[in-house]
């Protein structure tokens, strides 16, 4: 993963890379993202193995895989990695992805009737939505997967019990 | 196509009670050469920072 750094082309005002390593290894379980010029990307030791448990499934998940939050912590995108750098292939597709979550970022996603917050009216629209399986809006898929189902209720829910 | 609405939006209700977490964590930064060496950092902090999105990325070295 030595090519995976804060350097590497996406909108560094909008996104941050941070490496998360499993046990007390230190600095040295960074894998390749520092001692490499210009890295700066934080990195932070998970002791007790939860944070790979919550993001990963398990603490003895494999290891080189990258998870995509979007500005509402929600996990949108998770990739796993084989090789010591990321081709051209699964670079373009990071970086697609982490745009789709920048682009995000200027509107609010589950904003269905556009008055800049989140809540039940938002709600009952996409209820609405699913049960009448009217037209696809992007706005209405939480988490982009090309539907409106029960799962994108479950996150506009979320969403508003968070707010 | 749903068929039985009254079962549908009983279920969403009930959720309005379930327990949903968004991901997060605030831990030690070690890397020396990193802006927030020292700092707890995690996803929330860098959104607080207008960084909205985090790519985390778990590995560790043989």
């Amino acid at each position: 993963m030595c090519n995976l750094s804060n350097t590497n082309g996406w909108d560094t005002e909008s996104a941050v890379l941070i490496g998360v390593g499993v046990g007390a290894g230190g600095d040295s379980g960074l894998d390749g993202i520092i001692n490499i010029p210009g890295v700066n990307a934080p990195f932070v030791q998970d002791e007790t193995g939860q944070i790979w448990e919550d993001f990963l499934g398990s603490s003895n998940a494999q290891r080189k895989q990258v998870v995509l939050l979007d500005k509402d912590l929600n996990h949108r995108f998770q990739f796993q990695y084989d090789g010591a750098e990321l081709n051209t292939s699964e670079l373009d597709e990071l970086l697609h992805s982490i745009q789709i979550l920048i682009n995000e970022i200027d509107f609010i996603l589950g904003d269905l009737n556009n008055d800049q917050t989140l809540n039940v009216l938002d709600l009952i629209i996409m209820v609405d939505i699913v049960l009448d399986e009217s037209e696809y809006t992007s706005l209405a898929d939480m988490n982009n997967d090309a539907g409106i189902n029960i799962l994108d209720v479950v996150l506009l829910l979320n969403q508003i019990l968070l707010n | 196509m749903i068929k039985n609405k009254r079962k549908f939006y009983l279920l969403i209700f009930s959720l309005l009670f379930a327990n949903i977490y968004s991901l997060d964590y605030s831990l030690q930064d070690v890397n020396t050469t990193s802006d927030t060496y020292q700092e707890l950092v995690g996803p929330s902090f860098f959104r607080d920072q207008g960084k909205s999105i985090s790519i985390n990325y778990f590995g560790w070295e043989n």
